[in-house]
């Protein structure tokens, strides 16, 4: 297949969520139960990696090739992980901006007439087709920093009109949501349903009579109102749906207050495995934080004049120290995959495919951004290899929709994607 | 598959350029917030004019040989590019060409290569080209996005409809751009309805509660501190007693533990003894101070259960004479003093309070001295809080209707009341009323009593678009607000509320678009206390007083409260500097500050202030004085434990100059130091200018910076500095037996920089440097005061109204109280 340039820049002119909408429906439709449920995660960590010690430049198996320096740490899962080199998110343009666009792919800058537009992530259309049969569609767990190197947004998830949806930030409000067991009966809520359908009743009344005396663009404002409120309404329809079916008990303990920044991301990590574990959700997306792990690492550095380690002979050796520190945490992750099961008695790392990654390479770069893979809930999908892609910059939404169709979502097209990658499957 | 084309990499390239880099400017390193800031920079900024000759030479030649009439590698000509961006093509085109040569692609590795001055000069100017191109072509034609109110206008809105003071911990910060007013910044998502709706359901409950709960009978309760400290006393002496008696009596170790289980063995018993004179000081004089006189020395604190919205009396009897008011306060807020004639032997002191609404509990505290005993504390209460005027809430709902059978009229009438308020009187139909009806007869369906009933209903109103959202009529044209309109927009810029009784009259009088009559409103406004919030949001979200908050302090200075003052240091300055309407000069140089005891000593200054701010005359010596020297500013200026000129550089271009730095373009090649040289901050920023992709932006930050190296990284006066102080080493955990540090080499603080063409030596010279440039300043506040108060980005489309306004101003010498005044009666103001 080869593709048109003109067709292409037409298309990115066109702004990329026009295109990736209409698709929605029919991805709903194709939806049907399926006996082995497959699970996606997503983990997204901002600011880059210390260029010459962490990147692999050699392509191979990892178990010819050896793991570098910042890599060491997920030698035991050298068969595992797949890492793609070659990738550029072209929709990213800012050097602070790990996370904006990395499961979006928008050029959140430079949509024309508007100041800032970000369009649908890889997470929510994964969840339309493998995220209908469980209590929550998605889980979109966040951090609150504002100095790691993600940019604008509240998670890594935006909804189908590019807004940013907003994350369960710590390990107490996740557990809550997922074992919290809610104090109100059926009947109650089902009062509470007619309650709300009641009140919406009311304001859409009120609102078609001011409606008239609104612009255009101040009615699309207050669409977003609407929405909101009527998924107050689908969320208790939901609610009534699984009522029958108890929250599932906790494999975990309950965490406490006052932790670390690194016990934090590793209680989120457990509660994770355990959401999956509990069939809670199939589709998790996790924006990582930095600053929080280094603090409870010993390590009081702002991430962003760590991601300048050129500058210090000892900001470099902090910058690989994180590196490992975080790829110690992405093997542990590992481990307690590979080590639970399912309800159905599949292993869990065996049903999953966890995804790592930024836009960010390293400093200011965001040419050749980190992609790691891993899991086995692609069988197509290959597995402890180093994948050096042909081309440079070859768009990170190729990468998405391949990894999207290798787990069943039958999409053809994704954001500013051109084709999937070949190279990434056996 | 994939692509398979001879000349990909190039196209590859263009298409990687096309998409990349188009930034809205932003942000100083580091700090990044849900929307990068958006320039308001003009084209008429400092940048100048283009000089579109010099641009043009650069890419004749070095790029036309290739990309030109003749030859167009890569179907990409650049002999006809027009300066004048005036689409988005053209955007990306620039764009395209700004990348490849941040990226140092081209020219091609084995053509001549531009001179670094040269690629300096084409690239900062092409940056700042698109920058104020992008602005040019995001602009909406001074579109005003309908926006929901903010967490301010949130608290003041409800508290105008409860009448009481609500916790700001209601609702969550909000997240924001440049200014939380703008609406098209604003995603409303299903998070923040269930924000709103928690904290409505919370304040509406709990009015309702105080409403509908019967007054209990008035009882009193005494709590007698005295008794547990004066028991232990004698415990304490009474077993001191036995103790010796036992030793003395040369009784078996066994048995003296049995009285003492601190006596450790034989011979700390010997011990004893010889110790027991000095050990027994203390436990007799407590002793013998509280021996049949009942008392307890000192501070204590005692929590009861009580009832919100009540007023109670406290009476505190002491029985030695004080030295002085002794404060007392009520669930952390002070309610007056113990005082009385001193030689009375026993005198009690009378004290009444009100309990909030939120008040479930009142925890009272005595801040007494050692040498002052107390002997009891009697509460008396629930009485009718006779300070309490019925608020319009209790007017709306009494205790009465809520106790009857109320039918549906009569509730749709009360209903109706409410809600006419809450959606600031731009009506409400019948239908919506009828609605909310049917959900409160589905309460009392549901068995709950009518109080009860109400929640959800009231819930719904506090909930609904008409009052989280300002309604601004429109057809999608601009227009001049209706003059109710007008009187909300008003009251919610100087106040964060809606408007008052007298505001909304005269604008249903349409009285208010008339100059004396606005005048004088803005004045009674702008002078009462409920402009403070007002004048403190603004401020501190124009110096962006959050990326203060997002240092990492010394411990030290964070315990000892260092931290809030510092924060709250500019908006103290500014609420004077605006009501006294002092010339905007004063924010780059003032011969005062406006500071608490703990900053007047973190200054050297010799002050001996009571509680809170004062404005305070500086002496000649001091270097303090405008905003630049405030502790918090030059702290946000610092990136570790050193002082950072580029982000000092940027809040200066970004606040005081109008001229926001673009934000860092990705893919440039990063600067390093070279191994083993200890250099100072100055030295390191300035490799910066090594490299022409860094220099073209760093050459108008840092030099600008460097003004500010008198000042360290905690913004205290230095003239040395140390070198190769860093950040990675001071803040990382000390390891166990580190090495001693070697003897710090220290150099004299060079702190001469330019601005563009205007350089300067020292401090003073950057601050009249700023000075000479205060006409940015101007423009900054007052497009930054608008931009606030009307709730959208400063278009071009603004310009010719904020220039003649401007030079109004300035021929009064910029007074910033008739700056804010200016900027509400202009026309863009009243405009949707």
């Amino acid at each position: 297949m080869s593709i048109d340039i003109q067709n292409r820049r037409a298309f990115l002119k066109a702004g990329s969520t026009i295109l990736a909408l209409p698709l929605l429906d029919s991805i709903c439709e194709a939806q049907a139960a399926a006996p082995n449920p497959k699970r996606a995660l997503f983990i997204g960590f901002g600011f880059g990696c210390t260029e010459d010690t962490f990147f692999p430049t050699e392509a191979g198996r990892f178990s010819d090739i050896g793991m570098t320096q910042g890599m060491a740490p997920l030698k035991r899962h050298q068969n595992d992980i797949t890492m793609v080199s070659n990738l550029t998110n072209h929709g990213a343009s800012h050097p602070h901006s790990g996370s904006t666009s990395y499961l979006t792919g928008a050029n959140v800058y430079n949509t024309p007439g508007k100041k800032f537009h970000n369009s649908v992530s890889v997470d929510q259309l994964v969840a339309r087709k493998i995220g209908q049969d469980t209590r929550y569609p998605t889980l979109t767990l966040s951090d609150s920093a504002t100095q790691d190197g993600h940019g604008a947004g509240l998670s890594l998830a935006w909804s189908d009109k590019g807004h940013p949806i907003p994350g369960i930030t710590t390990p107490i409000d996740l557990y809550a949501q997922l074992f919290g067991q809610a104090k109100e009966s059926s009947q109650e809520r089902e009062f509470r349903l007619a309650q709300k359908r009641s009140i919406l009743d009311g304001v859409t009344s009120d609102f078609k009579s001011t409606k008239r005396k609104l612009s255009k663009n101040d009615q699309d404002k207050l669409e977003d109102y609407f929405q909101s409120v009527r998924q107050i309404e689908q969320n208790i329809s939901r609610e009534v749906e699984w009522a029958e079916t108890p929250k599932p008990k906790s494999p975990l303990r309950e965490p406490g207050e006052g932790m670390d920044g690194l016990r934090a991301v590793k209680t989120m990590h457990s509660l994770i495995v355990a959401a999956f574990q509990t069939d809670s959700t199939r589709v998790i997306t996790f924006r990582q934080p930095i600053g929080s792990v280094l603090l409870g690492h010993g390590l009081n550095l702002n991430p962003h004049s760590l991601s300048h380690y050129g500058l210090d002979p000892k900001r470099r050796e902090v910058s690989q120290v994180k590196d490992r520190l975080f790829m110690e945490l992405l093997a542990s992750l590992i481990d307690q995959f590979k080590s639970k099961q399912d309800l159905n008695g599949q292993n869990l790392f065996e049903s999953s495919l966890i995804s790592y990654g930024s836009n960010l390479r390293s400093g200011h770069g965001i040419r050749g951004c980190p992609a790691i893979y891993t899991g086995g809930a692609a069988e197509k999908l290959k597995r402890g290899e180093h994948i050096v892609l042909p081309e440079q910059d070859t768009p990170l939404a190729n990468y998405w929709l391949t990894l999207m169709q290798q787990i069943g979502v039958p999409l053809e097209q994704f954001s500013h994607s051109t084709g999937t990658l070949d190279e990434m499957v056996s | 598959m994939f692509l398979r084309l001879r000349n990909w990499r190039l196209k590859m390239s263009n298409y990687v350029m096309r998409l990349t880099s188009l930034n809205i400017p932003a942000v100083a390193v580091g700090v990044l917030t849900l929307f990068a800031r958006p320039a308001i920079a003009a084209p008429d900024s400092t940048a100048g004019p283009l000089d579109t000759a010099a641009l043009s030479s650069f890419l004749e030649t070095h790029c036309v040989k290739c990309h030109g009439e003749d030859k167009q590698k890569g179907d990409i000509r650049l002999d006809q590019l027009d300066f004048q961006i005036k689409e988005h093509s053209a955007v990306t085109e620039w764009q395209d060409i700004l990348d490849v040569l941040n990226t140092n692609e081209m020219p091609p590795e084995d053509e001549t290569q531009p001179p670094t001055e040269e690629l300096t000069f084409f690239i900062g100017a092409i940056t700042d080209n698109i920058t104020s191109a992008h602005k040019r072509l995001a602009a909406t034609g001074g579109k005003i996005s309908m926006r929901h109110l903010t967490k301010r206008e949130y608290l003041g809105s409800m508290e105008d409809l409860f009448g009481i003071e609500l916790p700001r911990t209601l609702l969550p910060d909000d997240v924001s751009g440049e200014f939380d007013t703008i609406g098209a910044d604003q995603f409303f998502s299903l998070k923040q309805y269930e924000n709103f709706y928690k904290a409505g359901k919370e304040v509406i409950g709990k009015n309702l509660l105080a409403i509908a709960s019967p007054l209990p009978k008035p009882t009193t309760l005494r709590h007698d501190p005295e008794i547990v400290p004066a028991e232990a006393a004698k415990a304490a002496y009474e077993k001191m007693i036995k103790v010796k008696a036992l030793i003395e009596a040369g009784a078996p170790f066994s048995e003296i533990v049995k009285v003492d289980p601190k006596v450790a063995d034989e011979g700390q018993a010997k011990l004893f003894i010889a110790r027991y004179d000095k050990r027994s000081v203390k436990p007799i004089a407590n002793y013998e101070k509280t021996k049949g006189k009942k008392g307890v020395s000192g501070s204590f604190r005692y929590t009861v259960e009580s009832r919100p919205r009540s007023s109670y009396e406290l009476k505190i009897v002491a029985l030695e004479a004080l030295e002085g008011d002794v404060e007392v306060s009520v669930n952390g807020k002070s309610v007056g003093a113990v005082n009385f004639e001193p030689g009375q032997s026993k005198t009690s002191t009378e004290l009444t309070f009100s309990t909030s609404i939120f008040d479930s509990e009142i925890t009272i505290e005595v801040e007494g001295r050692k040498n002052e005993v107390y002997d009891s504390v009697a509460l008396s209460g629930p009485f009718e809080d006779k300070q309490n005027k019925p608020t319009f809430f209790e007017k709306v709902v009494s205790r009465e209707a809520l106790n009857s059978d109320a039918s549906d009229d009569e509730i749709a009438a009360m209903l109706k009341r409410f809600t006419e308020r809450a959606f600031r009187y731009q009506g409400v139909s019948d239908e919506y009323i009828a609605e909310l009806v049917k959900v409160y007869r589905l309460e009392i369906a549901a068995g709950k009593d009518a109080a009860a009933s109400l929640v959800e209903p009231l819930t719904a109103v506090v909930t609904a678009p008409a009052f989280l959202y300002l309604k601004e009529k429109n057809d999608g044209t601009r227009r001049i607000l209706s003059q109710q309109e007008f009187a909300i927009r008003m009251a919610y810029f100087l106040w964060g509320t809606p408007p008052d009784r007298e505001l909304y009259d005269l604008a249903a009088s349409n009285g208010l678009y008339d100059d004396d009559a606005v005048r004088s409103q803005f004045e009674r406004m702008l002078g009462s206390n409920k402009a403070d919030v007002f004048l403190t949001d603004f401020i501190n979200q124009w110096a962006d007083i959050n990326r203060f908050d997002e240092i990492d302090l010394p411990v030290k200075l964070i315990r000892n409260g260092f931290e809030t003052s510092a924060r709250q240091e500019i908006s103290e300055f500014f609420k004077v500097l605006v009501r006294e309407n002092h010339s905007l000069n004063h924010l780059i140089d003032s011969d005062f500050v406006v500071v608490d005891e703990k900053l007047a000593q973190y200054y050297g200054l010799k002050t001996d202030l009571a509680e809170g701010f004062e404005k305070v005359t500086l002496p000649e010596s001091s270097p303090r004085g405008g905003m630049l020297t405030q502790a918090a500013f030059l702290i946000t200026g610092s990136s570790g434990a050193r002082t950072s000129p580029t982000i000092r550089g940027t809040l200066i271009r970004e606040k005081f100059l109008n001229d926001a730095p673009p934000p860092p373009p990705p893919n440039v090649p990063a600067v390093e130091n070279p191994k083993g040289q200890k250099l100072t901050v100055k030295q390191l920023v300035d490799r910066h200018q090594n490299v022409a992709q860094c220099a073209s932006c760093h050459d108008k930050i840092d030099p600008i910076g460097y003004g500010l190296e008198n000042f360290d990284y905690l913004g205290n006066w230095r003239t040395e500095e140390v070198l190769g102080g860093d950040d990675s080493d001071k803040k990382t955990k000390k390891k166990k037996g580190a090495k001693a540090k070697p003897a710090l080499e220290k150099v004299a603080v060079d702190a001469s920089g330019y601005l563009k063409d205007q350089p300067f030596e020292d401090f003073e010279g950057l601050q009249q440097v700023l000075l000479k440039n205060r006409d940015r300043l101007a423009l900054s506040l007052y497009e930054s005061l608008l931009s606030y108060g009307i709730g959208r980005d400063i278009e071009f489309v603004d310009d010719a109204e904020i220039q003649k306004k401007l030079s109004d101003l300035k021929s009064q010498d910029y007074p910033l109280k008739e700056m804010i005044f200016t900027v509400m009666t202009s026309r863009t103001f009243a405009t949707k």
